[in-house]
């Protein structure tokens, strides 16, 4: 080299070295995975799967469940249980997978599982699990032998095995009186790192039962902004984004998928003149959904007439879905306000602000809509914590008649997870009061097969159209941010589950 | 500055904190409890009670404050209810981040606007001076997130010189100090500016110039002086605000400080949490407070706090 | 530069008027400002008037693009997430605004210009229960004062004014103490304490004259403040209530569309800088008309440096 050249060479591989390292901060971690979630864990206690962020690092990556539930119809598919039978009217057996072993070398086994069980029921741990109306129903466990394991209900409980798909299994060395936050489990992944307030980083587990997957490193980032996450993925910091907002996902990158969620304004019914069913059908008919798909919600929404998707086992094909028909909505009104009805009250509609993108938007416009009905509808906002006391029993005494913002997700695949809490007499967020319809519900949570999906179907019909206790929506939809690099297909669970062991690198 | 005085000044900035800590016990409560927040929505009330209890929250309010009290006083500050950990672990691990992010905005946006407030005063009426009044007011009313979204649309996204977001290295903090430092510098160079355009045309200064003497350097450092009592009450209250998170820009750049953990803290009724974050930021903003006081003795002489 | 037109104006009307009309003319920015705040003015009277009916919603006009006359005049801004027009929703916004960050900012100048003139002349207990209280006012999170605020209160816009005037007191309350502590050391203080003048005759004749300018920077630089925190709290929803509306309001909606439409945050976001300037401005302005050592930059007609 010519003293010209060394003279140049020395400063410009500086500024290009320097320039490398300032400028490509994700390039250094070449085949780790990086995904962007909207919030940090609240915990990754394996008792705690309830909610989205605990359970997409958890589900299926550090732990795993007895069972898993086929995305596309909701049956139940083996994943630590091989086989299940109920041996008789108050009793499940299962047999459990060979061979497994927990992240800490203990062995996978019955006496495992119902250490898991006892702990997530256990009342004052206080977790929070999926499972609708397990700790009422499990009377014990009995441990057959290493490898199968009996569980006693108090009353017939026809899918057991649906409702365990709730529950992750952690190592028996889990403290059984606090909550931990170094889950140890069976899953392809172990815990590496937990940076509070930063990220969560897993590492393949070397004595996994299963196939091994095709990454070995994962981090999970969080970014509170739609829009960022959004931007991570464009300059590559991160090969996944999740719940990018509608505005945002307009590029070629953008997967949308159906998340399990139905939206929906729930009528307080009980309150006068919320109680008379023409008020009800005119709420329906005044809004304009189709003019809704689109513009606030997303394009590929579907409009519902029920609060399940149509995956679910109990799903009701047959239910009309609501016209919009101002005019008929107002000669609804016009008809019982003559009969002495007081259509004339001002109707609160209470919504939660975040609850989905364009939330306060959508409540915005269905408020212009109803006042053109001929409605005295006055708007409130909420942040969660009022919004909640206003979902849950028990309601005050002298409230206004009001109609709640709601959303509703159902990833069992069975109607049984959504309908008893919210659509019984005591429910404890239901505001309907039928007991014709509770006796359908009660009988069709006992009943199987063919005979339990023609109950279900009756009880979604009764709800819609007999006693209109819902003014439904949409189906939603949701959009993730999808590195080219990266090949994930994101599937109907993916609002609650991140399938790492099914991603690979292009 | 005494020793003395020093002393009566830590114990009645205590008598304040106490003061706060009560009034935050008591106002926290008022805004409704966290239990349906911690607990599956198809929770029975039987398990929405017993957590209650667990709480302690189903006890009357003055039973509670006994208790909280008695913790208080061993600086036990309870468990996190949503980061199952001990609350004042949480706020130790963010508090020094923010501090460290507060703190390098506020030098810089302070030093920046004394040179630029004062050359902004000295040639006063030029067209130095209307841009740096014009500029400095775009400053102190831009709102942080459209500030932290744009740069980082423009610098990461579009140029990719920067990361977008995170935390680590020095890269990661050029985002985050330059959106904090916005508000505080334009603030801060209308403050300095102000009062010197005030002391350079005291009365005295103009028989001077009069006499045809130019605005030497020792009426320039005069009316600097002059301007560094309300600037540094501004900074000191600036930093009392910083202290408590800014928020916003946290929250945009995922930095892991306190200003999210408070916001969140607050939303999520984590009572712990907040109460602990409080107490800290607070004995931060006491600090502060008396430092600025000082502060005032050693720039004015003629400024007599003790009396 | 006539030596009358560096003395104060005459007394009478039209005389002073013309004299304040100069002195305006003479600083090219604050006229600016005066004009803008003329047309915010113009735009909410012509907001009430329903010069701008038809603020309804339309979903198939949801974020249409700005400076695209096709669509009619009150188009001209862009329509934002609901398909209003964006100029209507200004100009409806306006007097939420303007009239929630004065009202916040004129209580906590006149409560913090009070407590800290007492707190820094007389000093002593009183001056210290002052002080602990402000410190103690300072350590609550804003937050915290209006969710607390809202529970007590509902969500209204006499709270959400409490919250911001309250929540920011104490730093009036610090500079005001700060500014006393020095001016009372000064000599014609000490002279009027000779001479038997009262300690409210004093603040009010001596003190406040020479901390009230320091005093109107801050509140000038505060309403910027005020207004952002106010977005803030309206994004939160302890703000201003959909669908009512205030700037803050407007700019925290729109943060989510920066990427995609820009205009329904940054039309609002432009119209607080404006108005925030033209009060700083004005305040400025303001400050040196009634300092009668510096009038004569605005009334002479050479320009100075």
């Amino acid at each position: 080299m010519t003293a010209q050249q060394l003279r140049w060479g020395a400063p410009l591989l500086t500024v290009l070295l320097l320039g490398t390292a300032l400028a490509s901060p994700a390039m250094a971690q070449a085949q780790a995975l990086t995904v962007v979630v909207t919030d940090e864990p609240k915990s990754l206690d394996p008792c705690d799967t309830d909610l989205s962020n605990n359970s997409r690092v958890l589900r299926n990556n550090i732990t795993e469940t007895l069972v898993n539930l086929n995305p596309a119809d909701g049956s139940v598919l083996p994943s630590l249980a091989t086989e299940w039978s109920q041996v008789d009217e108050l009793t499940w057996e299962f047999k459990l997978r060979d061979g497994v072993t927990f992240h800490d070398g203990t062995p996978f086994d019955a006496a495992a599982v119902a250490a898991a069980l006892t702990r997530a029921l256990s009342p004052d741990l206080g977790c929070e699990l999926a499972a609708s109306g397990l700790p009422e129903i499990i009377e014990g466990t009995e441990i057959v032998d290493p490898l199968t394991l009996r569980i006693k209900t108090s009353v017939v409980e026809p899918i057991l095995p649906n409702k365990l798909s709730a529950l992750d299994i952690g190592a028996i060395s889990t403290p059984a009186d606090s909550k931990t936050r170094e889950p140890i489990g069976t899953g392809p992944y172990t815990l590496a790192a937990w940076n509070e307030g930063q990220s969560v980083v897993l590492a393949a587990y070397d004595g996994y039962w299963g196939d091994k997957p095709a990454i070995a490193d994962v981090n999970i980032v969080w970014r509170a902004e739609s829009a960022v996450r959004a931007a991570m993925v464009d300059t590559g910091e991160a090969q996944i984004a999740f719940e990018i907002a509608p505005q945002d996902a307009t590029t070629g990158n953008d997967r949308f998928y159906s998340n399990a969620e139905t939206s929906l304004l729930r009528i307080d019914q009980s309150i006068a003149p919320l109680d008379d069913v023409r008020v009800r059908k005119a709420l329906n008919l005044a809004i304009d959904r189709d003019g809704l798909i689109g513009t606030i919600f997303h394009p590929e929404a579907q409009k519902a007439m029920q609060v399940v998707l149509p995956s679910v086992f109990g799903y009701n094909p047959d239910i009309p879905v609501w016209t919009y028909d101002p005019e008929q909505a107002r000669a609804l009104l016009e008809e019982a306000r003559a009969e002495g009805v007081a259509v004339d009250t001002e109707i609160v509609l209470y919504g939660r602000i975040g609850i989905y993108p364009n939330s306060s938007e959508s409540l915005e416009a269905i408020q212009a809509m109803l006042l053109d009905a001929g409605f005295n509808v006055r708007l409130e906002m909420l942040e969660t914590n009022p919004w909640l006391a206003r979902l849950l029993k028990p309601y005050a005494e002298d409230r206004q008649p009001s109609v709640l913002q709601s959303q509703i997700d159902n990833t069992e695949g069975d109607a049984v997870f959504t309908l008893p809490s919210r659509f019984t007499t005591d429910g404890n967020t239901s505001t309907i009061a039928d007991p014709a319809l509770d006796k359908l519900i009660a009988d069709a949570s006992k009943a199987t097969g063919d005979e339990r999906q023609k109950l279900f179907q009756e009880a979604f019909k009764v709800i819609a159209v007999d006693d209109i206790n819902i003014i439904p929506l949409f189906h939603m939809v949701t959009s993730a941010r999808i590195s080219p690099t990266v090949a994930y297909e994101p599937d109907v669970q993916a609002g609650n589950e991140l399938k790492l062991k099914s991603i690979s690198f292009n | 500055m005494s020793a003395g005085y020093f002393l009566k000044r830590t114990v009645f900035a205590l008598l304040a904190l106490a003061g706060l800590m009560i009034a935050v016990f008591f106002l926290v409560r008022l805004t409704g409890d966290p239990v349906n927040l911690y607990l599956p929505v198809d929770a029975s009330q039987g398990a929405r009670d017993a957590m209650r209890v667990k709480l302690g929250l189903d006890q009357p309010v003055f039973f509670q404050f006994l208790d909280w009290g008695g913790q208080m006083l061993r600086l036990d500050f309870g468990t996190s209810l949503w980061h199952n950990r001990p609350a004042i672990q949480v706020v130790l691990e963010a508090l020094p981040n923010t501090l460290a992010l507060g703190a390098i905005a506020l030098t810089i946006a302070f030093g920046g606007a004394v040179l630029f407030g004062s050359i902004a005063a000295v040639r006063a009426g030029s067209w130095v001076d209307r841009v740096i009044n014009l500029v400095s007011q775009a400053a102190a009313s831009v709102p942080d997130f459209w500030l932290g979204l744009m740069c980082i649309l423009v610098f990461a996204v579009t140029l990719r010189i920067l990361p977008t977001s995170g935390f680590g290295g020095p890269i990661y903090w050029v985002l985050p100090v330059a959106c904090l430092l916005a508000r505080p510098f334009g603030t801060l160079v209308q403050i300095v500016r102000g009062s010197m355009l005030e002391a350079l045309n005291a009365a005295f200064v103009r028989t001077a110039r009069a006499k045809g003497a130019q605005a030497g350097r020792v009426t320039f450092i005069h009316a600097l002086r002059n301007a560094m009592l309300p600037a540094i009450t501004v900074t000191g209250d600036l930093a009392a605000q910083f202290a408590g998170g800014g928020g916003v820009v946290e929250v945009v750049f995922g930095f892991p400080g306190i200003g999210k953990l408070l916001i969140d803290g607050i939303l999520k009724r984590d009572f712990a949490l907040v109460q602990a974050s409080i107490f800290c930021v607070a004995i931060v903003i006491f600090i502060i407070n008396i430092a600025v006081d000082m502060l005032y003795a050693a720039i004015d002489p003629r400024v007599r706090i003790e009396q | 530069m006539s030596a009358v037109e560096a003395l104060a104006p005459s007394n009478s009307l039209p005389a002073r008027l013309k004299w304040l009309w100069r002195a305006l003319v003479g600083d090219p920015t604050a006229l600016a400002a005066v004009i803008w705040l003329l047309i915010v003015l113009a735009g909410i009277i012509a907001f009430d008037l329903g010069a701008f009916s038809g603020g309804r919603i339309d979903l198939k006009a949801r974020n249409l693009p700005p400076f695209d006359l096709s669509f009619g005049w009150k188009l001209f801004l862009g329509a934002d997430a609901l398909g209003r027009p964006l100029l209507a929703r200004l100009a409806e916004a306006a007097s939420a605004s303007i009239g929630i960050a004065l009202a916040a900012v004129l209580t906590s100048l006149a409560g913090g210009l009070a407590l800290g003139m007492v707190a820094g002349y007389f000093g002593g207990p009183i001056g210290n229960l002052i002080m602990r209280i402000s410190d103690i006012v300072m350590g609550f999170p804003t937050l915290l004062v209006a969710l607390v605020g809202l529970y007590l209160f509902g969500p209204s816009v006499t709270n959400l004014i409490l919250v911001l005037a309250i929540t920011r007191m104490p730093a009036y309350i610090r500079v005001a103490r700060a500014e006393v502590l020095e001016v009372r050391e000064r000599l014609f203080v000490d002279a009027a304490r000779v001479f038997g003048a009262g300690p409210f005759w004093i603040l009010r004749n001596h003190i406040l004259p020479i901390v009230a300018p320091t005093m109107l920077t801050l509140a000038s630089v505060n309403v910027a403040m005020v207004m952002l925190f106010e977005s803030g709290l309206s994004y939160l929803g302890l703000g201003i209530q959909p669908p009512a509306v205030s700037w803050g309001l407007m700019v925290a909606q729109g943060q989510g569309y920066l990427a995609t439409a820009w205009w329904l945050a940054c039309f609002p976001g432009l119209a607080v800088m404006l108005t925030t300037m033209s009060f700083n401005l004005l305040a400025n302005w303001f400050r040196i008309v009634n300092d009668p050592t510096q009038r004569w930059r605005l009334t002479s007609r050479k320009r100075t440096s």
